[in-house]
Order: C-alpha cells, then structure tokens, then sequence
C-alpha cells in the first residue's frame, strides 16, 4: 500500500509541477488565465504580461490609421480612460499588431513618437508585428479590449462600448464595458458583461 | 392618322422601356452623393404611390473595385449599412432587406458584405389616405456606412426622393412603374425564406484540432413534412448575430455534398470569447440551388436550447470520411456521440472496431513495458503456487486478475473525463508542446529507469507489496489487487507509448472512452487470464532465475532511450543551451535517489533512513525546481532545419499562408509538411518519403516549393490550419495545384514515396 500510494503521489506531484511550468500554449479564454506575452514597447525594451503580475490589466488593441481608433483618441477620451484607470493602479497595454508593410504598421521610433504627440497615458505601447500576441487572444478589430484580473484571469474581452460608430459625439452616452469591469473587478464582484461584440477596422495581420 | 399616332406613342413608350438601363439613372432616383470610393442614390420603385400600399426604395452603393460595404453583421470587423429615416408624417420604413452577403479575406480576418454593387431594399408603408387628391412628399434617408480596403472609410450620404402620394383607388398610370427591372432584380439577390427544413439549435462541443474541444453552435435541419431529400452542397452559414461564430467556419464540418439528406446537421465553431445568444438568425448559403434557383435560403429566428439535437456524427462529415461515419452511428449506443476527427481514412472498416483492436493489441504490448514485464512475470510464478494447488482456483485467480485491471483502468478512465469535465485540455500530442509536460516524463522515466537499475527500491519494491498483499486477504482479493497494482505500475508507461489511443479516447464521448480503456484493460490481462486456463503453457513461461534481474536492468535502458528522446524534445522546446543544464538536474535527481537507495532501505535504523529520505527529498526537489525554471526559457526563433529530419540539405522553406499564395501565384505547385519534432510518425515519414531520391527529384522536376510548418512549439496558425483539414495534430501533408488553389491534396498519415510520387503525377 506505502509503495502504491507513493508512486501516485510521486507520478502526480511531477505531473502538476510540469503543467505549472506551462505558460505560453493557450488561447486567451475568458475565466482561465491570460497567457504571457513578451513585446517590445515604445521605450525599446521587452515587456511581459508577467511583469505585471499581481495588478489589473487592460490589454487595448490599436491601430493610429484606423477611424475607430481617430474617435477615442482624436477625441482625447481614449488618453482619459487611460489617466483614469492607471490613476488607480490599473497597468493599461496598448498593442499595434499590424504586419510590415500593412496599414497602421509602426516601428519603435514611429510609436515613441505617437505616444508623445497623442499624449497616450498608458503603462506601455507595445509592438506585436508578427501577430503573434493578436492572434493569442483573438484581437480582431482595433480597438479591441482585454481585462485581466489581479489573479492573472481574463474577466473581459470584447469591444469598448456598445455604441458601435466612428462619431466621437457616441462616446459619452456609450456604456463603457472596460471601465465597467474594472470596477466591477476591483469592487471583488464578477464581470456582469464579460464579453461585447468588438468594433471597429480590422486588425492588420499579415495577409492569407 | 390617329392610330399612326397612337402607334408611335406605344412604340416611342415601349423603346423607351425597353432601353431603360438596370444600372444607370434611374426615374425618380435621388442625386447621387460621391463619398471616398462610394456613391450612393436613393431610387423608389415607382414616383407615384397609393396611400395604404406599401413600395420599396432601394439605396444603392457603388463602391470602387476591391472596397467593401457591410451586411448586418460586418463579420470580423467592420460595420454596417445604416439608414435613418425622414418620412412625411404617418408614413412607417421597415428595416433593411439585405441581399445575400459574400466573404471577404482581411488577412486571416473574415468579414461579410458586398463589392462592387450593392441594392439595399427597404419597404416603406404610407397611411391611409384621407381622401384628397395627389399629393408631393418627399422620403429622405441619411445613410452611414464603412468602406474598406485596406484602410477603412466611414461614410455619409443624405438622399431625398420626391414622390407623388395619390388616394386609394386611384388609377395607376403605367408609366410611374419605372424601377420595375432593377427591383426585380434586387429581389432576386435577396435569400429565400425557408420552406424546407424545421431548424433548432444547441450550444455544445465538438471535438478540434490540436487538443482541446471546441465550443460549438450545433445547427439541425429537419425536412418539414412533405419535402423532399435534397443534396445541399458546400454550405455556409451566415449568422445575423455578430461576436457569436467563427466566421473561418470551413469545410470540414458539412454533410456530405452529394448525399439527398432529410436530415443534417451543421456544428459551428464559436468565436473565441464570443457570445451565446437565446436566439440565431442568418443565412445559408450553398454552392448548389437548394430552394427554387436559390442558393441562399433566410433562416429565421431560431432557438438554441435544444436539448433533443443528438449532437451525433452520423450524417457530419468530410466526404472521405463517410463510410465510416455511417457505420460509426450504429456502434455509438448512447451519450453524446461526437464526430470522428481526422486521421488516416479507414476504408471499408468500421472504425470503432478497429480502435478497439488497436486498443486490445495495445494493451497486449503494455505487458513487455518495463513498468509491467517484471510485475507481471512475478505474477505468473504466483500463479504456479495456485495452479499446483487447483486447477480450477487457477481460472478464478485468472479473472480476478482481469478483474483488477480493467476496473483500474475505469479509474484511470474515470480521472481522464474527471479532468477532462473540470474543463482541462488533456490531449497527448498537444501536451507535448509543454515544456513542463515533458520535463516531469522527462523526470518519471529517468527516476523509474533508476529504479530498474536497482540503484534504489521503491519501499520493498512491487514484488513486496504483492507479498503483503496477498497475506492479508483472501486469493481471490489477492490476484484482484495484484491486476490494480500491475495497471498502476503501468501508467507512466502508458502516456508515451499509447499516446494516439489515449488522445483518441480523450476526445471521444464517456462510453466509447470507457471502451477504448476497457479494451487496453483486456488487452493487458489476457496473457496472465490466458494462462489460468491453460495451465500448460506455462511451460512456455520462462522459469524464474537470475534472468529477471538482466532482464529488469535491461528494461531500464529503454527507459533512458525514451528519457534521450525527450530530452532532445524539451532541447527542441525551449533551446539547446538548456539541454547541459537540464542533465546536471536529472544528475541532482540520480544523486537523490542513490541517497535513498543506499541509506533509505529498512536495514538501518530510523534516523538514518528518515534522514536519507529527507536528503534525497532535497536533491529531487532542488533538481524539479530548476528544470522547471529551464521549462520556462523563452523558446528560440524556430527555424526550418532545426526540427530534423535533415532536410537541410533540401530547400525546405518556412510555411506561412502569404508564402504559399507567392508560390502558386507564379504557377508553382506547393507541397507543405506540416512537422513537429516530438512527432516520431512525421521523422519517420520524412526519412522514408520525403528524403527519397526519386521524390525529390519528382519535386524538382515540377519546380514545386517545399513549404515546411514547425508546430513543435504551440502556433495558432497552424492550429486553425491542421483544424481546417479535420486533423488534431501532425503530420499533415498538403500538395497544392496551381490550377486549383483552394483544395489542395491531402496525403496520408502514413507516407510513402509511392503516394507522393502519385500525387505529383496528378498534378
């Protein structure tokens, strides 16, 4: 019986250590947790999801070309959210997933630039050309928003409100679903609307 | 005189009729508004319109050549055509009728809408007149939309139309009919309704490519009562609801084409984080007429809580895959029987049955594991003990023994859907994209060859424990815990050597898993069952001796082999240069159990042992916490030559979707092998076919490109790409024609220079 119950505690203890060194496999799911990534930002150097381990995350999808993404940051409201949120300790991830030579595509010196002349209030612009991020946590439109919990978990994804248009003036009567889970998450409760149709011009991967 | 006159009137109206153009200014048309790659106009079906009769207008979009506007539900990204009304009072608009949408590619992105032209109806009903005569209203529309390309343009137009409203009863003049043409004609693209089929739906799963079963709207279609069998076609189906379906949706998942079916049914993939509406809507497209000359067939809200859709394979598949699918509905008793993925196409057998061999022979072979051979070797000398005692007690020995295994493989079965329920995605090929899977095999292996070496025992060893066992309780008990514990000491084994049969079953519904596991179980006990009934080929069992310790030293080294194979595996995963470091842990590990080999054994004193024991603790555990910080090393830039299979020498390129379109693009044909280098099938198939003199040259000579696709590491790309062609994993062999860009041959599983050859031929 000793040698019985050592081997599968043995064999399981292996086998759980080993999964929890996994990290990098899965797609985004909302309720699991949110894959690490490693990007190169606007200040040139690498970041992880994993650095900010233990915080609120917003991962937000963006493209300076596109229309949908002009409404929020034309607009100013975009660099609002972002002030506000990051005010309260929230770490905000921008990410341009374009491809090379595709519309919105940028290189470090090209985003450094945009945040400075934009005004961008977030943690971090990050760079994912390859697509290798977008396609992880399937962002399709830009924008396209993710929240992550301070346990790592994935509590929305989806699109910024439920005002899909480019007119800036739909921005203060939308509904807000990032602002909204983050309150939501920080208040201890869950996410009332996880997910919402995303809006807005598609992500510029490389083509098919 | 009058009559010429009255003839030239017609003939003047009839030609005018007849040269009225489709496209072109239409009567009563609103002034076209230019917007970025888009005009638009506002054309009435007819300038003079009765009060209480309802008319169309239509908005009609031109868009530039390779710009898009979008249907209701833009698909991937995008937005639809809107349209704000303006009516004179008491005059109600409908919403927009939209014609049958068409799928555009945005990189891998899919949306869903129109180019070129595009016909927008919307119905408009006027009030009941009050009795006066004719009267001037005018019906304006202020219309948005998205236009894209690359860029996306919003747009705007307002348009008016001036009309003439008359009271009820009022004669028509025919010449205020002057849209006839081009209505008929917008109607014409507009999906039928469905007079065909009772549809239902339920949210549920279905099984993926690449591990983990999908999220999935199960769509049933029912003949109504009195239609007839219809063959459907390559179907599409477009939901009105965004963020709720996979827009890549692809042929995999379709009832055969040519079949007359009464009944289908269609599972659609769920967009990732995507929604689950009470109720779909949408369009279904075929490449065939399904109602009428229609291919595109509105179907109209339905629910999706409908817990009587047999999720079942039956009519669900690939056509290749047909034969065995229909016999697959017969052996599928109860559960939820999910369609057969992938894999090599078994012709004429029925599927299950060979699984269950598969399974059986499988189970057969885990007898020469070196997790079981010495186990069980040791078993068969008990059982001489019971034979020389009664023949008959022997028999009972035997399936007790049976008995023991296949209820602990249930156990294990039991975990496996346990895990899998609790919503883990446990599929074998899949984990071996893990770093951390195959460090803690890595570590198993190497600690259980170690074992075998005899540098430590585990406890008094398993033949102890069978001594122990059986002292205590009755023999009947004794053989059922002796057939446990020979299944428990197998498990390690299992996973690498039976990985395709496990995967399987881990995809497949509770009762046929439950099936495959009973069948391993069977497989496994049957020599020793076979022995209790034929006590006289015991004369083949080799005798007990010194043997058995070479023999069990011997099993250790094949150990080590899978333990260099893996190693090489996790080298290939997170890089080379953690490789040394890597065998200096399993050298902490090997020191550890040494440790506890020597001075863990009962013949030293309490302290001491508890003491070794605590010391080789540390060591294992020292050594597991820095692999598993090796596990985590960023893996390096996969490049095609670093997976072997030599292909070094040959111009083997990296897949990507852009590099096969550039290759048939300059009328080369492609041949993609899609690889991985923990699969030892694809190493195998690579040596035998694809490194062949004759193929190569064969390659050559048809100037084809060699595309290869690395999914050692997790790749989402060629996971959606592997799914597309109804596979869970690698090898996957893919030969494009430059003829025929979109259906590329697919080779077997089990590759031959002689397929790939042929294959070339038919080029």
């Amino acid at each position: 019986m000793r040698t019985f119950l050592f081997i599968a505690i043995c064999a399981s203890t292996l086998l759980s250590l080993g999964l929890a060194a996994e990290n990098t496999s899965a797609l985004a799911t909302i309720g699991q947790s949110a894959p690490n990534f490693t990007l190169q930002g606007s200040d040139g150097k690498e970041h992880s999801l994993a650095d900010y381990k233990g915080k609120f995350i917003v991962l937000e999808w963006t493209n300076p070309n596109c229309p949908f993404v002009h409404k929020f940051y034309d607009s100013g409201a975009m660099q609002k959210f972002q002030k506000e949120e990051t005010a309260k300790g929230v770490v905000w991830l921008r990410i341009n997933s374009s491809a090379a030579g595709h519309e919105g595509s940028q290189t470090v010196s090209d985003l450094a630039a945009y945040v400075q002349s934009h005004h961008v209030a977030a943690t971090a612009s990050l760079l994912d050309p390859d697509g290798k991020v977008g396609h992880m946590y399937g962002a399709r439109t830009t924008p396209h928003m993710f929240v992550i919990n301070e346990q790592g978990t994935l509590v929305y994804a989806g699109g910024i409100d439920n005002r899909p248009s480019p007119d800036p003036a739909d921005i203060a009567a939308a509904k807000n679903y990032v602002t909204t889970a983050l309150d939501e998450a920080m208040a201890g409760k869950p996410v009332s609307t996880p997910t919402a149709r995303p809006y807005g011009c598609s992500v510029k991967y490389a083509s098919n | 005189m009058i009559r010429t006159f009255l003839l030239f009137l017609i003939s003047c109206n009839l030609l005018a009729r007849a040269s009225e153009p489709i496209a072109g200014p239409h009567g009563g048309a609103s002034a076209t508004v230019s917007q970025p790659h888009v005009t638009a106009e506002l054309i009435p079906e007819r300038t003079l319109i009765t009060a209480g009769q309802p008319f169309d207008v239509i908005l009609h979009l031109h868009m530039d050549p390779d710009w898009h506007t979008y249907w209701i539900n833009p698909g991937d990204a995008g937005l639809a055509t809107q349209i704000e009304w303006t009516l004179p009072p008491g005059f109600t608009a409908g919403p927009i009728q939209w014609p049958t949408p068409e799928k555009h590619n945005m990189g891998p992105l899919i949306t869903y809408g129109y180019g070129g032209d595009v016909y927008l109806l919307t119905t408009i009903t006027p009030p009941a007149a009050d009795g006066s005569s004719v009267n001037k209203v005018q019906i304006k529309a202020h219309a948005t939309w998205l236009v894209c390309q690359e860029e996306c343009i919003p747009g705007k137009a307002d348009l008016e139309v001036d009309l003439s409203l008359a009271a009820k009863g009022a004669l028509l003049d025919f010449k205020s009919f002057v849209n006839e043409d081009l209505f008929r004609e917008a109607r014409g693209h507009l999906p039928v309704p469905n007079t065909l089929w009772e549809v239902k739906g339920r949210y549920d799963i279905k099984p993926g490519v690449g591990g983990p079963r999908q999220q999935a709207l199960w769509m049933q279609f029912k003949n109504k009562p009195g239609m007839n069998e219809l063959a459907v076609g390559q179907l599409y189906f477009f939901p009105e609801q965004s963020n709720v379906l996979n827009a890549n949706e692809d042929d995999n998942s379709h009832p055969d084409p040519k079949q007359k079916l009464s009944e289908f049914l269609l599972p659609l993939t769920l967009q990732q984080n995507g929604e689950k509406p009470a109720q779909i809507s949408g369009v279904l497209v075929s490449d065939q007429s399904l109602i009428g000359n229609s291919r595109a067939v509105y179907i109209a809200p339905f629910p999706t809580d409908a817990s009587d859709i047999p999720v079942s394979s039956a009519s669900l598949t690939n056509p290749i895959q047909q034969n065995v699918v229909s016999e697959n509905s017969a052996a599928i008793a109860t559960g939820h029987p999910e369609p057969v993925e992938g894999s090599v196409p078994l012709a004429a057998q029925p599927w299950l049955i060979a699984v269950l061999g598969a399974a059986f022979v499988g189970g057969l072979i885990l007898n020469l594991m070196p997790c079981v051979l010495p186990v069980l070797s040791l078993k068969v000398f008990s059982l001489m003990k019971h034979a020389g005692k009664n023949p008959r007690s022997a028999w009972i020995q035997g399936v007790a023994f049976t008995a023991g295994v296949v209820i602990s493989f249930w156990m294990l079965a039991g975990l496996l859907l346990a895990l899998r329920a609790a919503g883990n995605q446990l599929g074998w090929g899949f984990q071996m994209q893990s770093p951390g899977f195959v460090l803690a095999l890595i570590f198993i292996f190497f600690l259980l060859a170690l074992n075998l070496f005899g540098v430590f025992e585990l406890g008094t060893s398993l033949v102890g424990v069978d001594a122990k066992a059986t002292s205590h309780v009755s023999g009947f008990a004794s053989s059922f815990l002796n057939g446990a514990l020979a299944t428990l000491a197998a498990t390690p084994c299992t996973a690498p050597f039976m990985g395709s049969s496990l995967g399987f079953a881990a995809q497949q519904p509770p009762f046929v898993a439950l099936l495959i596991f009973t069948f391993l179980a069977l497989g496994m006990a049957t020599p020793y069952f076979l022995l209790t009934i034929f006590p006289g080929a015991l004369r083949f069992v080799p005798k007990p001796g010194a043997w058995m310790e070479a023999f069990k030293q011997f099993m250790g080294f094949l150990l080590m082999a899978t333990v260099i194979f893996l190693v090489y595996v996790f080298g290939a995963l997170v890089g080379q240069d953690e490789v040394p470091w890597l065998l200096v842990t399993l050298l902490l590990a090997g020191v550890g159990a040494w440790i506890y080999g020597r001075w863990g054994t009962p013949t030293h004193s309490g302290p001491v042992r508890v003491t070794a024991f605590m010391v080789a603790l540390g060591f294992l555990a020292s050594a597991l916490n820095w692999g598993v910080a090796l596990a985590q090393a960023t893996p390096p830039e996969a490049t095609v030559g670093s997976s072997p299979g030599g292909q070094g020498n040959f111009s083997w390129q990296t897949w990507s979707p852009a590099a096969v379109d550039e290759a048939l693009a300059q009328g080369r044909p492609v041949f993609v092998d899609f690889t991985a280098a923990w699969c030892l099938s694809c190493k195998v198939n690579e040596r035998v076919a694809l490194e062949n003199d004759a193929v190569k040259k064969a390659f050559t000579e048809k100037n084809a490109v060699l595309l290869q696709a690395d999914w050692t590491h997790s790749d989402p790309q060629i996971s959606e790409t592997l799914r597309r062609f109804n596979r869970d994993g690698v090898p996957l062999y893919l030969l494009y024609s430059p003829k025929n860009k979109n259906a590329p041959q697919v080779l077997p599983e089990v590759l031959t220079p002689g397929m790939v050859l042929e294959a070339l031929q038919s080029l």
